[in-house]
């Protein structure tokens, strides 16, 4: 009962992540999501990247034909995905530590912690990048299997299947083929000597094979005697640091690009110092079973850290932070885990009782650091739930935007798009093909009406309102503010609506927020969304320009304003009105509020 | 403990004095100035006892009158000694908390050493920066250190009456140091009464000394309330002199605002160790109160329930300090929730006050972690949980003692020429002109102020610098004529990064020994890393870093102006810790004709200088 209970604890960071997932994914497409449209007219134009990711597409073909391409589903598999590895990680550590108590649970929950890290939310909630944590379940699954008592061709065939189907998910898939043989090459219990001779023989074949079949007809093949960093070591050095210390990076005011790198260095430092650790005793079978997982861990880490700053994108200064590359760095963090306690616990029965500070050192040091990892981690997860709140509110914001995209242009199209150089008509395109083909959860605007709405209840005015009103060159500048107070986000637009003849509300402008995101939320954090230059305090600001020659050809126009949700598809009506009156001269405009007089 | 081991423990003390060292400085702001009539008073022999005892907003600061006082007659009224014997108090503080707690925890050294570290941690922090570097905060922090005096003396193997005497000291001496010495009274009764055996000797010994308590009490506290309890000053949270104090006046509104005093109160206790994550420490501090709550409940609970009477003993001191610090920390949201506001519970100098919740808790944890292995690991988990957020409060104070000291020197430049000029970012000084000017030209003529206020716009206390030297750089980007007047505008700073912005601009006329300020340029201050509107630097402080810090601006009165048909003017980058001037590469060419000015920018090299 009792180890049933601290299993339980260990997990719950699982628990935790899969509710995140659940409240935070929308079902809007961004970006890559947008591509489908290709494939459902049949199209598998090779990935720009010159990414083999045919499992990928399988899945996304799969969730066409049978699930009408509902996206949540597959960040449910990004999930799964991720607790996967946690119980593969979760197996790894039992058979390192070989016990079952505090210490394996306590580790077991740090470890969970960093695993199910709200900071990858790009992974979490985006279908076309969930893919991206499958090579490393795939590692995982791999060394767990490799380490077991399958016989040699059980394994084989194992990590043979992983190792392809990583292949063809992701690039650092290909990882896995490097792994699998130093895992085997290096592995003490591998069986005969012959047996693993054998193993690695044919592991080698179908690596050439695989990687050899990988590489043709690429469209842009990896070459890296032509990346630029092999010639500033300094910079590969930085860019490798500041990818792998990014998990941390966040949780201070200096700015995540100037500490990301200090923590990256200690991260390396720290698996540097438990990888060497008993550097003697490396010829023990034993001892060396119970480290290699994590070395693999770890050094997969650092290799795809130091891949990365040798591709091509390299240069730009806010990538090694992408949130996408947390689901790669958390490892090297992750393996220096039990490195530490493997290192901690030896030392404890060779240092002599005579050396009582050491041995104190010793027994309440790593008490000490856990609490300390589990304040900056836990300070992780908040700036990771506040990075899945402003991925949700921009998401709901496109939503809205394509609700009306025949008939206003968003104002920013890459919190709608996203992809690069995409154009307006390529994204109608695309809109039209998924939703004609029913893989779009969208109502649509048809008419000028406020279908596919229902109205809900007004916002306070401390919510919502109209805060200014101007008239100049031939249109009307609004601006204002929007709050869902029940949802607890901004609004996701606001339309403004003027009464036309026949009394019926005509949606004249869908004006777009233009917030200042949630600390501590900066540009490099991919929200596909817009953000202002930092300086004022505005989380739900909205703005709005009106042309002239959209409005009712009337003696006085009244303009109402709605506060968007497009999550529940209500309207609720701001505090303010305004009344706008063409003279000969131009526009004149007046602000309503309620206190004012107003007839709300 | 170890004699090795001991200074270690008291590396937060070395670090806090350089610090102290580095940025303390002689330059008056706000309610220092509420000591020139009491100063002009005793200078003229007329000083009085209500002199010493009225009321400074709710609190009778007779003890730190007399350092005042003290501080007058020993450097003239240096306002860094007065620094200095704010850290000494805290220093003593210190001692005291690491004598009480090596009697809670006889036996265990290296636990203890952890326990007086962690406290020093807490107990120099410089995230009390006003505490450390404004002269009046004497007063603030010698309350508590009277209060763990007072619980040592009872733990003390001394006999009844002579503890009953000391602590007595403690009390009255806390009292009348500032309005949360007031607890001292409740709480030793409650140490009595909680202790269970007696102090010494019989049940009859423990009422005898409660009883006497209460009348030394009654006898203390009844003039305190009742004698012309009404403010004595003008910094009294919006009450003027006279009225009743703030205290009195806000405190039933605050207790039907529950839900304002509950977030002032929580958030006070949470404010030092809201520093940790890019949040503001408004929005953590609340979550950071509770968490303080819940770790106290939790240790409390396990004394209780260890039903161990040794236990309780040793623990006492640290649960009657705990629930002085809540109480203390709940006054003061009753008294300043409704003239304030929420944010200010977070201001620096209440740090000193709710930190002991977290002195209280590493004293309560290192006495449970030797309860058993398994305790111990938990308590060190938890010491490791708040180390980092109490690291990066140092940090952020460290930035704040940066930010006060630049505000301080900025403010200095204003202060020289105070009688010619009208800063225009008086609240560097006080709340308007006119309560800085007065009592400064008192200051000045009873010596009390260095360097002293210039004569006849004269900046003689200056010498004057090389040009580009020290990495000093400025320039003057524009003047035009206004109604009266010029109006200048430049850039200046002392040094690249924060922390060296500018002093001040002075323009001048005229040559070497007949040189006269006729405009003093001021310019904002940006402290490095990230500061609050409830960080009270007492400074013009650019909160938005998007926005220069080295811009000034000056203006110049045109009566000051000789008749003559040019005039050329002058600028200094002025350096006012160092006391130096800079020039800068451009002067002022103001031309006069028909009764019309007209000013030009023009290099200082075109003058042949």
């Amino acid at each position: 009962m009792a180890r049933a209970i601290l299993w339980l604890l260990a997990f719950s960071p699982a628990a935790a992540g899969a509710l995140l997932v659940a409240q935070h994914g929308v079902n809007v497409p961004v970006a890559g999501d947008w591509d489908r449209a290709g494939l459902v007219n049949g199209g598998l134009d090779p990935s720009p990247l010159g990414e083999r990711i045919a499992i990928p597409r399988l899945v996304a073909l799969a969730n066409l034909r049978w699930f009408g391409n509902d996206l949540t589903l597959e960040m449910g598999l990004a999930y799964v995905l991720v607790l996967a590895t946690a119980f593969c990680v979760y197996g790894l550590l039992r058979r390192t530590l070989a016990r079952e108590d505090g210490t394996l649970y306590g580790t077991a929950f740090l470890c969970n912690l960093l695993l199910f890290l709200p900071m990858q939310w790009e992974n979490f909630l985006w279908a076309e990048r969930a893919w991206f944590l499958f090579p490393s379940a795939a590692v995982c699954a791999s060394l767990l299997a490799l380490g077991s008592r399958w016989l040699v061709w059980q394994k084989f065939a194992a990590c043979a299947l992983l190792a392809t189907a990583a292949s063809l998910t992701a690039p650092h898939g290909l990882s896995l083929w490097v792994l699998v043989f130093a895992s085997g090459a290096l592995g003490g219990a591998f069986g005969s000597g012959r047996a693993r001779l054998g193993f690695l023989a044919v592991w080698a074949a179908l690596t050439a094979a695989a990687l050899t079949a990988h590489g043709l007809g690429v469209a842009r093949p990896v070459d890296l005697s032509a990346a630029p960093a092999l010639e500033q070591p300094l910079e590969v050095l930085r860019f490798s640091a500041t990818l792998l210390g990014s998990p941390f990076s966040r949780t201070t005011l200096v700015p995540p690009g100037q500490l990301a790198p200090l923590f990256g260095l200690l991260g390396m430092a720290l698996f540097v110092a438990g990888a060497a650790y008993g550097g003697r005793r490396w010829c023990d079978a034993a001892f060396r079973d119970r480290r290699l997982p994590w070395l693999l861990l770890g050094g997969y880490a650092l290799g795809l850290s130091v891949l990365a700053a040798l591709g091509p994108d390299a240069g730009e200064r806010g990538r090694p932070l992408l949130p996408r590359y947390t689901s790669i760095s958390l490892f090297l963090w992750l393996a220096s885990l039990p490195l530490s306690v493997l290192a901690v616990l030896d030392l404890r029965t060779r240092v002599p009782a005579s050396r009582r500070g050491l041995r104190a050192l010793l027994e309440w040091g790593p008490a000490f650091a856990a609490g300390a990892l589990l304040v900056s981690v836990g300070l992780g997860w908040l700036v990771g739930i506040q990075g899945m709140g402003e991925w949700r509110s921009a998401r709901l914001q496109a939503r809205t935007s394509l609700v009306f995209l025949e008939r206003f242009a968003p104002g920013d199209l890459r919190r709608v798009d996203g992809r690069p150089g995409a154009s307006l008509a390529e994204l109608r395109r695309a809109v039209g093909i998924l939703q004609g083909g029913g893989y779009l959860d969208l109502a649509r605007a048809d008419g000028e009406g406020l279908e596919p709405f229902a109205l809900g209840a007004p916002l306070p005015a401390e919510a919502g309102n109209v805060e200014r009103v101007r008239a100049r060159e031939g249109r009307l500048d609004l601006t204002g503010f929007a709050w869902l107070p029940h949802a607890n986000r901004r609004a996701d637009g606001v339309l403004l609506t003027a009464r036309d003849a026949s009394g019926s509300r005509r949606v004249i402008a869908l004006a777009e927020l233009r917030p200042m995101p949630l600390p501590p939320i900066p540009e490099h954090d991919h929200i596909y969304n817009h953000a202002r230059t930092p300086g004022v305090d505005e989380t739900a600001a909205w703005r709005a320009l009106v042309p002239s020659d959209r409005l009712p050809r009337a003696a006085s126009v009244q303009l109402e304003a709605f506060a968007v949700d497009s999550d529940a598809m209500r309207l609720h009506p701001l505090a303010a009105r305004v009344v706008v009156h063409p003279t000969a001269a131009g526009l004149s405009a007046e602000l309503r509020r309620p206190e004012n007089g107003g007839t709300r | 403990m170890r004699s090795l081991m001991l200074p270690l423990a008291y590396l937060p003390a070395l670090a806090t004095g350089l610090l102290v060292c580095q940025h303390a400085e002689n330059v008056p702001v706000w309610d220092d100035f509420d000591r020139v009539p009491l100063l002009e008073r005793f200078a003229e022999g007329e000083l009085g006892f209500q002199d010493l005892y009225a009321a400074h907003i709710d609190h009778r600061i007779v003890m730190t009158r007399l350092v005042i006082l003290a501080n007058a007659k020993l450097s003239g009224g240096n306002l860094v000694w007065e620094n200095w014997v704010t850290f000494a108090i805290v220093v003593g503080t210190a001692v005291v908390l690491g004598a009480l707690l090596r009697r809670s925890l006889p036996d265990a050294p290296a636990t203890c050493f952890a326990a007086v570290l962690g406290m020093n941690a807490l107990v120099f922090s410089p995230l009390q920066w006003e505490n450390f570097l404004w002269a009046i905060q004497t007063a603030f922090v010698l309350p508590m250190a009277c209060l763990v005096a007072a619980l040592l003396a009872l733990e003390l193997g001394l006999s009844l009456w002579v503890r009953f005497g000391l602590a007595l000291a403690a009390a009255v001496v806390g009292t009348h140091s500032f309005s949360h010495g007031l607890l001292i009274w409740g709480a030793v009764p409650a140490w009595v009464l909680l202790r269970g055996s007696a102090p010494n000797g019989a049940g009859d010994s423990r009422r005898a000394f409660v009883m006497a308590w209460a009348l030394a009490a009654a006898a203390i506290l009844l003039p305190y309330f009742l004698a012309d309890y009404r403010v004595a000053t003008s910094h009294a949270y919006g009450v003027e002199a006279g009225e009743h104090t703030p205290f009195v006046a806000y405190a039933a509104e605050a207790a039907s605002r529950p839900r304002l005093a509950a977030n002032f109160y929580l958030s006070m206790v949470g404010s030092p160790l809201s520093r940790l994550g890019p949040w503001a420490p408004r929005d953590v501090a609340l979550a950071w109160g509770l968490a303080v709550h819940g770790l106290l409940a939790v240790a409390l609970t396990r004394v209780v329930l260890a039903r161990d009477r040794a236990l309780w003993e040793r623990s006492l001191p640290w649960i009657v300090l705990a629930g002085v610090t809540l109480i203390a920390c709940g006054l003061t949201a009753l008294g300043r929730a409704v003239p304030t506001n929420a944010l200010y519970a977070l201001a620096p100098r209440y740090v000193s006050v709710s930190q002991y919740a977290l002195v209280a808790l590493v004293a309560l944890g290192a006495l449970l972690a030797t309860r058993s292995p398994r305790a111990r690991l938990v308590v060190v988990a938890v010491a490791g949980l708040l180390a980092l957020p109490v690291a990066a409060g140092w940090k952020a104070g460290v930035d704040g003692m940066v930010g006060w000291q630049t505000t301080r020197l900025q403010a200095r430049t204003s202060l020289l020429f105070i009688r010619d000029f009208a800063p225009r970012y008086v609240k560097r000084l006080d709340r308007d002109y006119e309560m800085v000017r007065g009592p400064a030209e008192t200051l000045d003529r009873y010596g009390y102020l260095d360097p002293p206020l210039a004569r006849d716009r004269r900046p003689d206390a200056f010498e004057f610098a090389q040009p580009g030297v020290d990495g000093v750089s400025g320039r003057i980007d524009s003047a035009r004529v206004g109604p009266g007047r010029l109006s200048v505008r430049g850039h200046a700073a002392l040094g690249r990064g924060p922390g060296r912005e500018a002093h001040g601009v002075l323009l001048t006329l005229g040559d070497e020994g007949a040189r006269r300020v006729v405009g003093i340029g001021e310019g904002r201050a940006r402290p490095p890393g990230r500061l609050y509107r409830h960080d009270h630097l007492h400074g013009e402080i650019e909160l938005d870093p998007a926005k220069p810090t080295d811009v000034w601006r000056a203006r110049v009165d045109a009566a000051q102006l000789p008749e003559a048909p040019v005039v050329h003017i002058e600028a200094f980058v002025v350096d006012s810790d160092r006391m130096r001037l800079h020039p800068l590469p451009q002067r002022l060419r103001v031309t006069r004709s028909a009764g019309e000015l007209r000013v030009e920018v023009e290099s200082s090299d075109e003058s042949g200088r």
